[in-house]
């Protein structure tokens, strides 16, 4: 098995860098360019992937990094903007809630299989692809309302479908 | 919620270039997104529905494609 000291790893840490500036961007009112890191963080997720696939060095390690630095940067992002009050703190709270409710549930359905084991939900990831988009939208001050608790219902009505196959469905290991 | 203190100097684009920009690049993803996912889900309904992970790709491509509106819907509104 590859090392976990490997490229596509260190593309996936390099997306913590698009935060530092990121907040000096949000702090100065320089929208364009905390827009350009949002937007860098995301391309650098669509090339970790890539990198993973070129230097054959995909690890079980990689999965879960790449899933936590999304969880954390695009996360991160909405608790810039809420703090600077560019986007409204109500759905931002629904949907980090939402989150941690996501983790958790996940965990429990590791411990239900009785091994480390991620849920696949094809759902979820379009959460997620969407999430990289509520910063642009937040910084851009473009429909942020409409987009942010479309998210939010969305995402809800997601967490409740995964909640049932994860906690309740019979376990189809295969399927994760 | 304040307004946002949105500086107009170092500016990649103009204000409203920027909102094109947003407008054209939201329609043109969440176009994408509705084939794609009509592509999927076409593909999925053809697949053993008995199958959970099936079933969870039909519901995956469901939301993709209710994305794909809420995206289309919002450059609409949002445009200049």
């Amino acid at each position: 098995m590859a090392s976990n000291v490997n490229p596509a790893n260190a593309v996936t840490a390099s997306r913590f860098l698009t935060l530092p500036p990121f907040v000096w961007c949000v702090a100065n009112g320089w929208y364009q360019w905390a827009a350009a890191c949002i937007i860098v963080c995301g391309l650098l997720d669509l090339v970790d992937g890539a990198v993973a696939r070129i230097f054959d060095c995909i690890t079980p390690f990689g999965a879960v990094f790449d899933a936590l630095a999304d969880g954390i940067c695009y996360g991160f992002f909405l608790l810039i903007l809420v703090l600077y009050a560019w986007v409204p703190w109500p759905p931002v709270v629904v949907i980090l809630l939402l989150g941690v409710l996501n983790i958790g549930l996940r965990a429990k359905y590791a411990r239900r299989a009785g091994q480390t084991v991620n849920y696949r939900s094809f759902a979820m990831e379009r959460c997620v692809a969407y999430a990289a988009y509520l910063g642009g939208f937040g910084v851009t001050a473009y429909e942020v309302r409409y987009f942010y608790w479309a998210f939010a219902i969305i995402m809800a009505v997601t967490v409740a479908h995964d909640a049932k196959r994860m906690l309740v469905d019979p376990l189809e290991l295969e399927a994760a | 919620m304040t307004a946002p203190n949105l500086s107009s100097e170092h500016l990649i684009l103009s204000h409203r270039g920027m909102q094109y920009f947003v407008t054209y690049l939201t329609g043109l993803v969440a176009a994408y997104w509705v084939v794609i996912d009509s592509v999927r889900l076409r593909r999925a309904l053809r697949s053993d529905r008995e199958q959970g992970a099936v079933r969870d790709q039909i519901f995956g491509s469901i939301v993709g494609l209710v994305i794909g509106a809420i995206g289309i819907i919002g450059s609409y509104l949002g445009s200049p």
